[in-house]
C-alpha cells in the first residue's frame, strides 16, 4: 500500500523540481494518506476502497501542486537541447575514436556515458551509475577487464536498492552468478545476459509492472538467436527493440494512470 | 452540505486550526480528523485545503512545523502554535463573534 500511496504521489509531483522543498511536502502528504488509510481499514473499509477514499480527502492535483507553488522543470527546452548536445558530442567522439585510433569496439561505450552523464544531470539516474560506467571504461581499457567488469553494474544497481534488503541481495546473488558462469564455465558470453535478467526481475518485483517482461521476452529471443543460429551479433537490436517498447508501454500506462485518478 | 456553505467554514480554516494547536501539536491528517469529529461528521476538510492554511500560517510564523520521530511507517510533521499565532486566533475570535453579533441582527 505504501508503495501505491508512494507513486501516485510521485505522479503529482513529477514534473515539480525535486528539491529539498518538494521532498518535505511529498513526505507530508504521503504519511498523512497512509496515516487515514489506516484509520479507514480499522474502520472496516476494504484497502483498495480505503485508498481511493483517502486520494479523494486529499483534493485535486492542480490545487495540490497550486498551494506549494513549486516551480516546474521547463521540460522541453533543456531536456531536448541536453539530448540533442549530449548526442552530437557522443557522435563526434565515437567517430573520432574510431577513425582516428581505430577503437570502434570500446569506443560505442561513448554513447552510454552519455546516457549516463544525462541522466545525473536530469536526476533520473544517481550518480553512482555514471562512476560505474566510467569505472567499467578505464578498468576495460587499461587492463581489459571487459567480461569480469560488467560486475560494477551489479553493484551499482545493489547499491542504488539502498534500504530496499531484498532487491540488494537480488543483485548480489546476480553478481555471484556471474561471477561463477564466468570463471567456472568461461561463459563471460552470454552469461552478461544475467544482468538484463536481474533488472527485468527487480523492475517487475518493485514496480509490480509487466513492461519488464518486454525485457525478459527479449533476452529468451536473443539467447534463442544466437543459440541455434549464432546470430549474437545483429541479434543484440532486439534490446533496442525492447526498450523502445518499454517507453511507449510506460507513456502509455501513465496516460492511463492519470485518467483514472481524473475521474 | 450544500457547496456555499461549505466555502462558509472554509474560510476560517486557519481560525480552526489555530484553535486545536493550542490544545496541542497535531500533525495533518491528525488535524482534518479532528475538525471531522468536532463536527458531527458533517464537515470535512480537503486535505490541500489544509495545506494552504498550514503553509500561510507558517509563513507569517503562527505556527512552527518539526517531523516527528516515528519509526514506523512515515514520519509525522507535527505543526505548533507561536506566540504570534496566539495573538492572531485572539483577534480572528473577535473579529468572528463581532460579525456573528452584526450578522444575526440582519440575516
Amino acid at each position: 500500500m505504501e508503495k501505491k500511496v508512494r507513486s501516485y504521489v510521485d505522479n503529482i509531483f513529477n514534473s515539480y523540481e525535486k528539491d529539498s522543498y518538494t521532498i518535505d511536502i511529498k513526505e507530508e502528504v504521503i504519511s498523512n494518506l497512509l496515516e487515514r488509510i489506516n484509520d479507514l481499514v480499522d474502520e472496516g473499509y476494504k484497502r483498495v476502497d480505503a485508498y481511493k477514499k483517502a486520494i479523494e480527502g486529499l483534493g485535486t492535483k492542480e490545487d495540490l501542486t497550486s498551494t506549494f507553488n513549486l516551480k516546474k522543470v521547463s521540460e522541453y527546452s533543456i531536456n531536448y537541447l541536453a539530448v540533442l548536445i549530449t548526442m552530437f558530442v557522443s557522435l563526434v567522439l565515437y567517430l573520432i575514436l574510431g577513425f582516428v585510433f581505430n577503437m570502434w569496439n570500446p569506443g560505442w561505450l561513448i554513447f552510454l556515458l552519455g546516457i549516463m552523464v544525462l541522466g545525473a544531470i536530469e536526476g533520473k539516474f544517481g550518480v553512482i551509475w555514471l562512476l560505474a560506467v566510467c569505472i567499467y571504461i578505464i578498468s576495460g581499457s587499461l587492463y581489459g577487464y571487459w567480461d569480469v567488469g560488467l560486475l560494477i553494474y551489479g553493484i551499482a544497481a545493489a547499491l542504488s536498492a539502498g534500504k530496499d534488503q531484498f532487491i540488494a541481495g537480488v543483485w548480489l546473488l546476480i553478481i555471484t552468478g556471474y561471477l561463477a558462469l564466468g570463471f567456472g564455465f568461461e561463459l563471460w558470453h552470454p552469461g552478461w545476459l544475467i544482468f538484463v535478467v536481474g533488472f527485468a526481475l527487480t523492475t517487475i518485483i518493485v514496480e509490480k509492472s509487466i513492461i519488464a517482461f518486454s525485457w525478459l521476452s527479449a533476452i529468451f529471443a536473443y539467447l534463442y538467436i544466437g543459440f541455434i543460429y549464432n546470430l549474437w551479433n545483429p541479434g543484440w537490436v532486439l534490446f533496442l527493440v525492447a526498450a523502445a517498447i518499454t517507453v511507449y508501454l510506460e507513456t502509455g500506462r501513465q496516460k492511463v494512470e492519470e485518467s483514472n485518478t481524473d475521474e | 452540505m450544500a457547496k456555499l456553505t461549505s466555502d462558509l467554514i472554509r474560510g476560517h480554516t486557519d481560525t480552526m486550526v489555530l484553535k486545536l494547536l493550542q490544545e496541542r501539536d497535531m500533525y495533518g491528517y491528525e488535524l482534518v480528523k479532528e475538525i471531522y469529529k468536532r463536527s458531527n461528521k458533517e464537515y470535512e476538510l480537503k486535505e490541500v485545503t489544509l495545506y494552504a492554511s498550514l503553509r500561510r500560517l507558517v509563513s507569517e510564523q503562527c505556527v512552527e512545523a518539526y517531523w516527528g520521530d516515528e519509526t514506523r511507517g512515515g514520519r509525522r510533521k507535527y505543526y505548533s502554535i507561536t506566540k504570534v499565532g496566539l495573538d492572531l486566533y485572539d483577534e480572528k475570535r473577535s473579529d468572528w463573534d463581532y460579525s456573528k453579533k452584526i450578522l444575526d441582527k440582519l440575516l
